[in-house]
């Protein structure tokens, strides 16, 4: 089994539990919960600079997808509120700003090593810390992508790689709907005259 | 024992049709349909965002795929079978509709009089023009999105719903197609009504994808069709002959209780697929067909065809424009190589891989890669696929037929000899070499080329349609062969392959047969 070689965090993160979902009965999030939530999810959007779709917009898809993942089986409630713990010690041990590049851009969930190469590599989530970013950090990330957070990755860039022209870009799996009417959907062949 | 007007054998797509038509014409029809598999839930909103926000979120009809373990294909040179099973179908109410790709092409005249052509395989005892009014009626069903200039074959009637647009990953790959005298065109596909949040594909934000589940499900709940019921986890183990000339109905097993019944009915339609459709007619012995209903000139099983994918990879050292496909379905095919020229060579449908430039930002993100890194990994080297399915003629020698053992369902397991004639793999090698050689014109190194094993997701042959009981299993009007009551449909029934996908014209022969099966009610009741 390998080694958590980029360790972060404090005795909280380390914390070994089981590799499954951590179970909980379905049931409501407090408004203080999605309060605590939301922000892990309005991070990622300023850590990646989603000037265009700002995470704001996105709050009631996101809110959406919380509500049906905390209020059916198997409940995200459990997972969700061990993400918060997470969060808490981070910021204390880091402050605030840097709890989130740590957790976003440093910490690497640990892959295991499998013998002959029998099975391929998989995430190990036997800490506190695997759970946070694997069951909530990682599938905001996919929500806000998909949900077309992300659009201006692939738009017209300078030589620095920042986006200077922001025109339809769609991530494949982007949700078209009334919610996102306004959106192009994707960047069109012109044909050139 | 009450009779039923129909019984209907599977839920799939020509199933659905069937029973709409038929309770459409006469609501109060007497009809039960009998289906293998079971329902999977749709319209899930927690099943959506597991499939598109989980890193292992699974789609939830892949239980009733055909296991691997259970391929019992021919061995080829390789030590690998010769035919590949697994992934090609779903068991389920609504059938293989639940997962595929909605191109909804039909076929060109040509393809109808193959043998009249080339010499080689089978004519159809129908004609393009004889379909075509059920092409427009199967693209309005299914509200087909496509291009009403395109000019590919004749058509009466326009695209219900305007084509997706190419997308800019499509810019290249079209100025190389026209530099070789290749028309570009826009993929038509089926759309239907809206989404069903069916966790079941990635496809939005095109809005639907056509699902037989969701025309089935409003058949079994309109109180207008107080006659209709649709029975899942229903295995037909039998098809009962009262004569040399008559069915009577069929046993199925109810696999939740365990118990065995036996219905009957005034018609029987087989809907179940081109690999369950043979296997029970053969398993339907008697003294009346001793060798399986329809199949006394041992033809059942046999010409089993599919058309073979050819791919060829190009790698560019910069992508400048950062782009990639951004519809998970591909925009960009061409058909000019789809062409009466092309048909002795076998026939070639060329269309831009739907994954590539491939990009998978939310993984980058995850794996804690900066916006900076991400947009110029986006720029950097990608690839670009150019995708083709190559036409193949059914050959006798290839038959379907029943294996050893059962599947988790209680269906026989099935048996397939299949090897690809030299013919074919040089016909492949050729067409890869053409496929190269737009590649290169778009200024990308090949990198890679493909001739992918045979998949059942496109399977034809099985039951062929044809003139007379000599030479096929059905007649023109997709009846057995010398049985009065007894229906297929099901692209088994195809007389031979095209280059394209087959369900828009499976579609098309359902809506032909209920409209003579209205007509046969209608005459009888007067």
């Amino acid at each position: 089994m390998a080694q958590e070689n980029n360790m972060i965090g404090g005795k909280l993160c380390h914390t070994n539990i089981a590799d499954t979902l951590i179970f909980s009965e379905p049931c409501t999030l407090s408004e203080n919960q999605i309060a605590k939530l939301w922000q892990i999810f309005a991070q990622i959007g300023d850590h990646w600079k989603d000037v265009y779709n700002e995470s704001k917009n996105l709050k009631s898809a996101w809110l959406e997808m919380v509500k049906v993942k905390t209020q059916q089986q198997p409940s995200y409630s459990a997972e969700y509120n061990n993400a918060i713990l997470v969060i808490e010690e981070l910021t204390q041990l880091y402050g605030e700003q840097d709890a989130y590049q740590q957790l976003f851009f440093n910490y690497k969930i640990p892959q295991s090593q499998p013998e002959k190469d029998l099975e391929k590599p998989h995430a190990l989530l036997t800490t506190r810390l695997a759970h946070a970013k694997y069951y909530v950090v990682n599938e905001f990330i996919r929500m806000q992508v998909l949900s077309g957070g992300f659009k201006h990755f692939g738009g017209q860039s300078n030589s620095s790689g920042e986006v200077i022209k922001v025109k339809g870009v769609n991530y494949k799996g982007f949700v078209k709907g009334s919610r996102y009417r306004n959106e192009d959907l994707v960047r069109t062949f012109e044909q050139e005259t | 024992m009450e009779e039923h007007d129909y019984i209907i054998v599977g839920s799939g797509a020509a199933a659905t049709v069937l029973a709409k038509k038929i309770l459409e014409k006469n609501p109060l029809t007497k009809l039960l349909m009998l289906e293998a598999g079971d329902l999977i839930p749709a319209k899930e909103r927690r099943q959506w965002w597991n499939y598109t926000t989980c890193a292992d979120g699974p789609l939830p009809y892949q239980y009733t795929y055909d296991k691997k373990s259970d391929n019992q294909s021919t061995i080829g040179k390789d030590d690998k079978p010769t035919w590949t099973t697994s992934g090609g179908r779903v068991r389920a109410f609504g059938g293989s509709t639940m997962h595929w790709g909605g191109w909804a092409l039909r076929f060109k005249p040509e393809d109808f009089q193959l043998f009249t052509n080339t010499g080689q395989g089978a004519d159809w005892p129908i004609d393009y023009q004889e379909l075509e009014p059920y092409y427009a009626q199967a693209e309005q069903y299914m509200s087909v999105s496509g291009d009403e200039t395109e000019n590919w074959q004749p058509r009466s009637t326009p695209y219900p719903i305007p084509p997706f647009e190419w997308t800019a990953a499509d810019g290249e790959m079209i100025k190389a197609f026209q530099a070789l005298d290749i028309q570009p065109g826009k993929m038509p596909v089926a759309r239907y009504r809206k989404c069903m949040t069916t966790g079941t594909c990635k496809y939005c934000p095109y809005g639907a994808r056509f699902s037989a589940q969701y025309v089935l499900q409003e058949l079994v709940e309109n109180p207008k069709f107080i006659n209709f019921k649709v029975l899942t986890q229903s295995v037909v183990t039998n098809i009962i002959a009262s004569s040399k000339t008559q069915i009577s109905g069929v046993d199925y097993m109810n696999n939740q209780t365990n118990e065995a019944f036996t219905v009957t009915a005034k018609k029987i339609i087989l809907c179940a697929g081109a690999y369950e459709i043979p296997k029970l007619l053969m398993a339907s012995t008697s003294k009346y067909w001793p060798h399986g209903i329809g199949n006394d000139h041992d033809l059942v099983g046999r010409y089993i065809v599919t058309h073979s994918m050819l791919e060829v990879t190009g790698k560019a050292p910069s992508n400048p424009h950062g782009l990639w496909q951004e519809y998970d379905f591909p925009t960009l095919m061409s058909r000019t190589y789809d062409s009466p020229e092309q048909q002795k060579n076998g026939k070639l449908f060329l269309f831009k891989d739907r994954t590539r430039p491939k990009i998978d930002i939310a993984q980058l993100m995850i794996d804690g890669m900066s916006k900076i890194d991400i947009n110029k990994k986006i720029r950097g080297e990608c690839e670009f696929k150019l995708q083709a399915f190559m036409e193949e003629v059914g050959q006798y020698e290839s038959r379907l037929s029943i294996g050893k053992g059962k599947d988790r369902f209680g269906l026989p397991l099935t048996k397939i000899e299949y090897q690809k004639t030299e013919e074919d793999d040089k016909r492949a090698d050729t067409h890869i070499a053409f496929m190269k050689t737009i590649i290169e014109k778009m200024g990308l190194e090949v990198v890679k080329t493909f001739k992918q094993t045979p998949r059942g997701d496109h399977t034809t042959g099985t039951c062929r349609m044809s003139a007379t009981a000599e030479t096929g299993v059905t007649d023109a009007n997709l009846k057995v062969h010398n049985i009065a009551n007894l229906y297929i449909c099901s692209n088994g029934v195809f007389s031979s392959n095209s280059a394209v996908n087959p369900t828009l014209t499976l579609t098309a022969l359902a809506h032909r047969l209920a409209e003579y099966l209205n007509q046969q009610d209608e005459s009888a009741h007067a």
